[in-house]
């Protein structure tokens, strides 16, 4: 492809025509966004909109995969609300397709027909599987994987309402750097996955949510010493990863950390840690107004429920933060 | 029945073809060379799919088709290349064929299902039958407005001539109404069927696969779908219904068991696209790796039907709170099963 440099250079009209594009973008597609999943804070967290990647950044054992699920299962019901005729695809490394059936079931009561109507999709490993199977679901066998789905797996070409993505540094290596010998190759097989990720958004024109570990070790960017909250410095080795994404915020689980009843004090914070007690970290929302958007960059706590569902309750978040207890 | 020997004219499918019967001096029906026959047909029930005349209208020799594969037969070649006129001659005689057998069933729908109307009388036995209500109930049928629009009955004491044995048991009952908006036939559900085969029973001998349009449209739209059986079909009416459970523009339509006749198949000609929402059972190859949903496919023509796999029959899953919308969004074309076609 020959690159053409009008189109990077922009004056001052054209930059804020092509504002008023995006502006036009997001009013007629908002119907197309997804929004952050929790209630009571999906007007302070703004929406992926289509073409963007969210990224969801934690440690091992942080609650990433489940998540990812609780916010796939909230896009379920909007879809299904909607009588769009589109699909939610899950793409996962860390799941099988037969773990996430049973996981889905219970957030409907184990009611087997409400799960099998889903409009929905699994790309990954299942039961019966060889590993030389799993090893072939590298970046690209997934975007063809993608692709097939969209175009040939239904009757007539299926749109995705949006793809989740668990999780990115998970991914099987291309065949030709099965063979790496050091870290460098690493960063760049993920930092190659990233961008094809983000291409993918663009390519499939639906949200993107990508799942990413954090640092195993000590984190470089925590929120505080006290609550080692990942921050934008500590995704798992390749910072294109945060780079990439348009929103990503971070999770942390206390009791992983700390045994349940510590007492936590940090700056304005002032809790004690529960088995269900879970924090998020909004640290980016590229586009969207910090003003309007009061949630990007702020930390809001939130309880994990039995069925899998994350709840936000205001008057804790109060009761714990600024000394308001 | 009265089968008749092959007369010499028509030497050429000696040994190919099974009950000749004479309809009239100068054609004849039989079961087909090219599509055979089915297990159901026997010398009490025989095919008549393969239409014979002695004297075609065209050439003045003999002349034959089938009403259901489409095979086509005359002494000096069989179904090879036919010209343009022949083409024409054959859908006209066709739809012949179709217009007698309509015309026929609109008869006697006239003359006598709707003249004894005893599904007016069966409804009327349901208006004060607890147990007919508590069936119905049970059945995710739990509105009476629904109830009476459906035309539902019951027949307290019907007997039912079984698989295994003759008895008594209540029998629900739902007046067939076809394409014409005619009552063509009355279906019943008997209540407590003591064998599989003895549940579902017709009170008139119509000789016709009965096409059901469950919400009386009287005419047939582009976009159908096809759910296997009248019951199964005013359940996913009435979730459309309340629920926009299916795309506004897609007509439901109930058939009489599994298998696509040569009715079912003239009626959906024109339809653009034909869902099939076959019971479970369908997908499930036979020892020759058939299955019947894609036997089906195969009659209504691959290109335009839309195959929608449920895991359970669709009334059972929709009472479990299955969103049919969403299979449908989800439709599949036949080659995407994977199945023998």
């Amino acid at each position: 492809m020959t690159f053409n440099p009008s189109a990077y250079v922009l004056t001052a009209s054209e930059t804020l025509e092509k504002k008023r594009k995006r502006d036009e973008f997001v009013k007629q597609n908002q119907h197309l966004a997804l929004p952050f999943p929790v209630a009571g804070l999906e007007n302070v967290i703004p929406p992926v909109m289509p073409g963007e990647v969210g990224l969801i950044g934690g440690g091992s054992y942080h609650g990433k995969s489940l998540f990812t699920k609780f916010w796939m299962y909230q896009a379920q019901l909007k879809l299904e609300s909607s009588l769009r005729r589109s699909v939610i695809a899950y793409v996962s490394h860390e799941d099988t397709g037969e773990m996430t059936a049973a996981q889905q079931l219970k957030k409907y009561g184990g009611n087997e027909a409400k799960y099998e109507d889903d409009l929905f999709i699994y790309i990954g490993r299942s039961f019966g599987m060889k590993p030389e199977d799993v090893a072939e679901l590298y970046m690209t066998n997934i975007i063809r994987a993608l692709d097939f789905a969209h175009k040939e797996k239904f009757a007539e070409p299926m749109p995705f309402a949006s793809i989740f993505y668990d999780f990115i540094q998970k991914t099987p290596p291309d065949p030709e750097r099965r063979k790496m010998t050091n870290d460098q190759q690493r960063r760049l097989q993920i930092a190659d996955d990233s961008r094809r990720l983000g291409d993918g958004a663009v390519y499939f024109s639906c949200p993107f949510v990508v799942a990413a570990q954090t640092g195993l070790k000590d984190l470089r960017t925590p929120y505080t010493k006290e609550m080692p909250i990942p921050g934008d410095g500590d995704f798992e080795e390749a910072k294109e990863i945060y780079q990439y994404a348009d929103h990503a915020i971070t999770i942390w689980l206390p009791r992983i950390d700390r045994p349940v009843g510590t007492r936590v004090e940090s700056g304005h914070w002032d809790f004690e840690v529960t088995p269900n007690l879970f924090f998020i970290r909004v640290l980016k929302a590229r586009y969207c107004d910090p003003v309007e958007w009061t949630g990007v960059g702020k930390v809001f706590p939130l309880h994990i429920e039995k069925d899998g569902s994350f709840t936000y309750d205001k008057d804790y978040h109060n009761s714990i933060y600024g000394g308001k207890k | 029945m009265n089968f008749i020997p092959l007369p010499p004219e028509l030497a050429g499918l000696e040994n190919r073809v099974q009950w000749v019967q004479q309809v009239n001096p100068n054609e004849l029906h039989m079961s087909c060379p090219a599509c055979g026959v089915q297990p159901h047909h026997s010398d009490s029930h025989p095919s008549d799919r393969f239409i014979v005349w002695i004297e075609s209208r065209l050439s003045g020799k003999p002349f034959g088709m089938c009403r259901s594969c489409g095979w086509k037969w005359s002494s000096d070649k069989s179904d090879a290349v036919w010209t343009e006129e022949e083409k024409a001659a054959f859908a006209a005689k066709r739809r012949e064929l179709n217009e007698r057998e309509e015309q026929r069933i609109r008869e006697y729908a006239e003359t006598v299902v709707m003249k004894q109307k005893v599904y007016g009388k069966y409804m009327q036995g349901m208006a004060t039958s607890t147990y007919g209500k508590q069936y119905l109930y049970n059945r995710g049928f739990t509105s009476d407005k629904w109830n009476h629009f459906f035309g539902f009955g019951i027949i307290e004491d019907f007997k039912c001539t079984g698989y295994m044995s003759t008895y008594y048991t209540p029998a629900i009952t739902i007046p067939i109404v076809g394409v014409s908006g005619l009552v063509e036939q009355v279906k019943l559900r008997v209540a407590e069927a003591k064998h599989e085969k003895d549940r579902f029973r017709n009170l008139y001998k119509t000789k016709t696969q009965h096409i059901y349009l469950p919400m009386r449209e009287g005419k047939i739209n582009n976009k159908v779908a096809i759910f296997e059986g009248e019951f199964k079909s005013c359940t996913v009416a009435m979730d459309k219904a309340k629920n926009k459970s299916l795309p506004e523009d897609v007509q439901i339509i109930g058939t009489q068991g599994k298998g696509i006749g040569a009715r079912m198949q003239y009626t959906l000609e024109n339809c653009e696209v034909i869902y099939l929402c076959l019971d479970p059972d369908t997908f499930i190859p036979n020892e020759r790796g058939d299955t019947t949903i894609m036997q089906a496919a195969k009659k209504l023509g691959y290109d335009r039907v839309r195959i929608i796999p449920i895991k359970q029959k669709a009334d059972d899953a929709i009472l479990q709170g299955f969103n049919l919308r969403n299979a449908f969004n989800m439709a599949v074309k036949p080659n995407q099963l994977g199945l023998k076609g």
